[in-house]
């Protein structure tokens, strides 16, 4: 299903929570809704799933208006299905009388069989008799998942859907997750505010921050081309360090030169002075350059460090470098610039 | 059906069994000859007959006399029952009903004490008293007919209607309204019409009423009476007092008595009565209380607490009351009313009189 | 997968060693009512077989039926008043819903046998009522009678639908929106959603109201007293109190005692793993009505309140302000601090014995415990009468047999044991622990066992676990259970009126000895005193109930 959110307006007692949103979801995408607690995300969610009302906007699927000013499809006509943060299972209820319960229009037989096979599908087969309350969290989420997708939505929204989960089982399920909805071609939204959740699920991710979308992009673009300085700074770590633009097209920075620009939006004109962001992996360690920094702190990641680094100016800078190059804190190690995309903001006031 | 009623027998004979493997009750026999304590100066009443109808005589007792005078209310069944488990601990020393059934009752079983006492039997007539003089009549309500003065003058209504049985007949259909048979005076009437008639002719009596109700039985006399007035129903049958009570409330309403079967035996009347149990403490001061009760000055009060008939000969009952005028009593023992009384139960079940 | 969910099923199983504590104490406190049982049943010996065949052909079957109609007619009506209203009240948003939602529930302190007689005083054909119509249609005019069978149904059913109102209102606010997003969100409407979803997740909240109501209905002697319709109660006190047989009405109390138990059984059974958390969410908007529905949601509680509480209360006004100048003494005010005395230390002593009882099943869930569990409670259908036997019987022997060996020693027993405050409380308690059991077990019921691990951890663990996680999050649940058990005993007659010690007269047995003499409208007055009493408590957790934020 094609969705289609058109000038979204939203306000909580004079406060606005969304300020005109647009944006699209083009068939069988998965799209994210990524940004802090208090973005409005949540209530956009809610706004296209028919449980509160908009100010002004509409929402559309396939063309057909489900919210429009005068225009309020009740949630249940609207075939949008729904897994909440909580999983919000029935507790009345068994697994497969859960995974059947959207399923009201079909002879028993079909339901049943529709349900077990959602139920194998992620995962659960044989806990069809289980109430609630004797699974985990985890296989409560999977059993929120085929009961949402059992009666086949147009649209799938996921609130929150793996935050109650251990990281471990959050990045299990949500790979899991995302060749669930492949499989059966649905298009999703789901709102989160972790990043890792929004990586590994969505094709497409929009950050959201204070009731405005800052970026609509793929999850590798937000990564590394940034469109505003919050969504650099939300979305993965990294620093920011002063750089002078020069007039061959490169900045001068502490760390030595940073070759390539990002193309676009670089506010970058011969001899002003930009804020670079500089992702970990961006600062490289190489005891061959002559640009040295000071080891302050420093994680074991296992297969690397991620070391903070304080250069000769006092700037901070975060450094991804391989776990066999294992410097003691307040050592001195080399490094230096490499650069794919270097993304470049205005400095503040 | 087959299960559920097996089920029911299974029930009934765990529970039969259970019983009859232990003794009942305890006994008063085993503590009798045990000295009571000494008398304290206070006399324990268990009553039938309600706080509001003696205080004031129990508050007028304790003033003059200085004896305090401790009352507990309850329906008659469950005060006998309490001093049946008392047995000899009980701290009751006279029992007060409200029907000659009752006294009769618990007297058969062992918890009244006979009492000679030269006072009470010369105040109180002897067919309203226990003939082994267990307990003591102290007030006479009469159970009798009562009817629309709207739809009837007194000449015709007398004409049409003699006594009880009259009201058995066709004529009655649809007019008659009565109590519901589940309460004392009732059943006491009925008692009495069985050791009058014997129980099949009662029985006719009894079928022809409630072939002639006009609605489903009352639970009170009172609102049996209102139900005349307003023209649900012409005649029914009421113990006098609600009459009396009535009209010393609102003044006159459109209802006269009839007193039944004045060419034969008489009216029923039933007594409201004391008698001193087993195991009184306070024997003398009990006795004392009765004796003070039975006077005539104290006597007029009593009844007139109730818009009673006095049960000694020498007090008058209220103007009210008088206004009713004299009528035949029918002269049956109390005491064979009260005997008869479970008789009549099983035949006003039998009957369907709800 | 298949290795975690095994992990998963043995960490839900998982409790700590069940120790023989908890069972003594479900055995201890459910060893009150057995007592009264087999006092009962011992002092049945031999019942005279005549009555009993007497009985059983002329009484039994026809009171059966009356019972088995009056039980089934009041329940299912007091159920669905209850659950409509409750369901209306906290679903939709409509003229006067904030005064509803709680005015709804003070018809809770009007004691069926006032509304009984009230309505046929106001509503039989010589009432004011038919009276008017008939000077209006002329004297011919009849209208279906109010004592009928129907009457009776509707009456008591007015009186006991708040049991059911309560706690079916609690079970949908605290529903939360979550459940009704679920269903909207797999395609149902609202009104499937109310069949599918919310009524299925109340139901164990229903259904014990709707058990309450039962018992209160069998055990009723009050009401079916004044409308004249005979039940299973009616043959028991016939059998007492017309064939002089305690033997036979005990007998045929027991046969009533063993029907409820087999009712229960079946009812426990259908709840069997019903029990269970609330879906979370905050608390649903109501959705707005308008128009012709608004007016019908305003109608349907304002008639319940008009007929329930408004027009009783004005007639027990009219009524009581004739008396009142006479009757209001200092005796009255005293009636009045002994009901409400009696009523705080039954509301006490139940609540403690309810929470005991409680534990003892939560730490103990075998069949045993929840059978002793079950029998503790069944006292609440005991006609009040034959309970009042019931206590006093081994009450008596007991004290007898106290003063036997005090003589034995030379010594004197100095009390009566059977006339102390002492054995009219444990009377209430046996008569009143379902009424307090229910709501604590229901509260209890929510708190996830996963909220015990988490304070165990801390550290918190037996006694300790109650009194600083438990008791805390249980103050709803213990609050409705002494406020119910509270305006229950301000009603109460049978076993006030047979254990209540010497003094003790309180307001319910003004009205019993004044309605007894058929003095209905002096009655009013301490009937109107239950009622106000009542009132005052049910305010209270009225108040706190509408902040559903807490606990």
């Amino acid at each position: 299903m094609q969705l289609e959110i058109d000038s979204i307006r939203r306000s909580f007692g004079g406060t606005p929570v969304l300020r005109d949103i647009s944006f699209a979801l083009a068939p069988g995408t998965i799209g994210c809704l990524l940004g802090p607690s208090g973005c409005g995300k949540t209530t956009l969610l809610r706004i296209i799933a028919g449980f509160e009302a908009a100010d002004a906007g509409r929402v559309l699927a396939d063309g057909r208006v489900l919210t429009a000013p005068g225009v309020q499809l009740p949630p249940h006509e609207r075939r949008i299905g729904m897994v909440f943060q909580d999983h919000a299972l029935f507790p009345h209820l068994d697994v497969l009388a859960n995974v059947a319960f959207g399923l009201h229009d079909q002879p028993a037989a079909e339901r049943r069989a529709r349900a077990l096979e959602l139920i194998d599908a992620v995962g659960l087969a044989g806990l069809a008799a289980r109430r609630p309350h004797e699974l985990s969290g985890g296989q409560q989420q999977r059993v929120a998942l085929a009961r949402a997708l059992a009666p086949g939505p147009q649209l799938l929204l996921l609130d929150e859907p793996l935050s109650s989960l251990d990281a471990e089982l959050r990045r299990q399920l949500g790979a899991e997750l995302r060749q669930i909805l492949k499989r059966y071609g649905t298009t999703a939204l789901l709102v989160t505010h972790d990043q890792q959740e929004a990586f590994a699920i969505a094709d497409e991710v929009g950050v959201m921050r204070e009731g405005r979308i800052e970026q609509w992009a793929t999850p590798y673009d937000l990564y590394h081309r940034p469109a505003t300085r919050f969504v650099a700074e939300f979305v993965g770590s990294g620093t920011f360090v002063v750089g002078r633009c020069r007039a061959d097209g490169t900045i001068d920075t502490a760390l030595g030169a940073a070759s390539a620009l990002h193309a676009a939006d670089c506010p970058c004109t011969p001899g002003s002075t930009v804020d670079l962001l500089l992702r970990p992996d961006d600062v490289v360690h190489d005891d061959a350059s002559a640009t040295t920094a000071e080891v302050l702190a420093k994680a074991f990641r296992g297969a690397d460090f991620l070391y903070t680094l304080r250069l000769a100016d006092g700037t901070q800078v975060l450094s991804l470098v391989p776990s066999h190059h294992d410097h003691h804190i307040g050592e001195r190690i080399g490094v230096r610039l490499e650069t794919d995309h270097v993304v470049a903001f205005e400095p503040l006031a | 059906m087959a299960a559920p009623r097996s089920l029911l027998s299974l029930a009934l004979a765990l529970l039969l069994s259970a019983g009859c493997s232990q003794p009942g009750a305890p006994t008063p026999a085993a503590a009798t000859d045990a000295a009571p304590p000494a008398s304290s100066p206070e006399v324990v009443v268990y009553t039938a007959r309600k706080y509001q109808l003696v205080e004031d005589l129990f508050a007028e007792y304790t003033q003059t006399t200085g004896t305090p005078v401790r009352a507990v209310t309850d329906d008659a069944g469950p005060l006998i029952q309490r001093l049946r488990t008392e047995g000899a601990n009980t701290p009751a020393d006279l029992f007060i009903t409200v029907d000659a059934g009752d006294l009769w009752f618990a007297a058969d079983q062992g918890l009244l004490a006979p009492l000679d006492n030269a006072t009470l039997t010369a105040n109180i007539p002897a067919n309203l008293r226990d003939p082994a003089n267990r307990w003591f009549g102290l007030a006479v309500r009469a159970r009798t007919i009562a009817y629309s003065t709207t739809a009837y003058t007194p000449e015709r209504f007398a004409s049409e209607v003699k006594g009880y049985a009259d009201l058995a007949g066709p004529a009655w259909k649809g007019k008659l309204c009565l109590r519901s048979s589940k309460h004392v005076y009732n059943r006491s009437l009925v008692a009495a019409l069985i050791a009058r008639y014997g129980e099949p002719r009662t029985e006719e009596i009894v079928r022809g009423w409630i072939a002639n109700l006009a609605t489903e039985p009352f639970s009170s006399d009172t609102l049996l009476l209102e139900a005349i007035i307003a023209g649900q129903c012409a005649v029914g049958i009421v113990n006098h007092y609600y009459l009396g009570r009535m009209i010393a409330d609102q003044g006159a309403v459109p209802v006269a008595i009839r007193w039944p079967d004045q060419d034969g035996a008489g009216a029923h009347v039933n007594i409201s009565g004391a008698g001193l149990t087993t195991h009184a403490k306070n024997r003398d001061a009990a006795v004392r209380l009765l004796e003070w009760l039975s006077t005539a000055e104290v006597q007029a009060r009593f009844a007139a607490a109730n818009q009673e008939y006095p049960a000694n000969p020498q007090a008058q009952p209220t103007d009210i009351v008088r206004g009713f005028g004299d009528f035949l009593r029918d002269p049956i023992a109390v005491a064979e009313v009260g005997r008869l009384q479970p008789t009549a139960a099983k035949l006003m079940d039998r009957l369907g009189w709800r | 997968m298949a290795l975690s969910t095994a992990a998963a099923a043995r960490e839900v199983r998982r409790h700590p060693r069940p120790d023989r504590g908890p069972l003594f104490v479900a055995a201890a406190i459910a060893a009150l009512p057995l007592t009264v049982l087999l006092a009962l049943a011992l002092s049945a010996t031999g019942a005279p077989t005549e009555d009993m065949r007497h009985l059983f052909e002329h009484v039994v079957p026809g009171v059966l039926l009356n019972t088995v109609v009056l039980v089934f007619g009041v329940t299912l009506l007091a159920g669905l008043l209850g659950t409509a209203l409750a369901w209306l009240v906290s679903t939709y948003d409509f003229p006067l819903r904030s005064l509803f939602a709680w005015a709804l529930l003070l018809p809770m302190a009007i004691p069926a046998y006032v509304l009984a007689f009230v309505a046929i005083a106001g509503l039989d054909f010589a009432g004011p009522v038919q009276t008017a119509l008939r000077g209006i249609f002329g004297p011919d005019l009849r209208l279906p009678p109010i004592r009928s069978t129907g009457g009776v149904i509707l009456v008591m059913s007015l009186a006991l639908y708040p049991y059911v109102y309560l706690l079916a209102r609690g079970a949908f606010a605290t529903q939360g929106r979550r459940a009704l997003e679920v269903a909207a969100s797999l395609g149902l409407t609202p009104r499937q959603s109310l069949l599918r979803v919310q009524l299925p997740m109340a139901r164990p909240w229903i259904a014990g109201g709707m058990a309450l109501v039962a018992m209160e209905t069998l055990a009723d002697f009050g009401t079916v007293a004044v409308f004249n319709y005979d039940t299973f109660t009616t043959a028991i006190w016939r059998a007492w109190s017309a064939l002089y047989s305690i033997e036979a009405a005990l007998q045929l109390a027991g046969l009533l005692v063993l029907l409820v138990a087999v009712a229960l059984a079946f009812e426990q059974r259908a709840q069997a793993a019903q029990r269970h958390t609330a879906l979370g969410g905050t608390a649903a908007p109501r959705l707005r009505l308008r128009g012709w529905r608004a007016a019908a949601a305003t109608a349907l509680p304002a008639s319940v309140l008009l007929s329930a509480l408004l027009l009783p209360g004005i007639a027990l006004l009219s009524w009581a302000a004739r008396h009142a100048a006479e009757d209001l003494d200092a005796d009255w005010w005293a009636a009045a601090g002994r009901s409400m005395a009696l009523g705080l230390m039954a509301a006490a002593l139940v609540c403690t014995l309810a929470i005991a009882l409680a534990y003892a099943v939560r730490v103990r869930s075998d069949p045993v415990t929840r059978g002793l569990a079950r029998i503790a409670t069944l006292g609440y259908a005991l006609p009040g009468a034959v309970l009042a036997v019931g206590v006093f019987v081994p009450m008596a022997g007991l004290n007898n047999l106290l003063e036997s060996a005090a003589r034995a020693v030379g010594g004197d027993w100095p009390g009566y044991l059977q006339g102390s405050v002492a054995v009219l409380l444990l009377a209430y308690a046996v008569r009143f622990l379902a009424v307090g059991h229910a709501p604590i077990e229901a509260n209890l019921g929510r708190i996830t066992p996963r909220i015990d691990d988490g304070a165990r951890l801390l550290g918190a663990t037996g006694f300790a676990l109650l009194r600083r996680v438990h008791l805390p999050l249980l103050r709803t649940g213990l609050l409705t259970a002494a406020v119910l058990v509270f305006v229950d005993v301000m009603k109460e007659m049978p076993i006030t009126l047979m254990t209540r010690p010497f003094g003790w007269d309180t307001l319910a047995i003004r009205v019993f000895e004044l309605t007894s003499e058929g003095e209905w409208t002096r009655a009013a007055l301490p009937a109107l005193a239950i009622v106000l009493v009542g009132l005052l408590p049910i305010a209270l957790l009225l108040r706190r109930a509408d902040r559903p934020d807490r606990g």
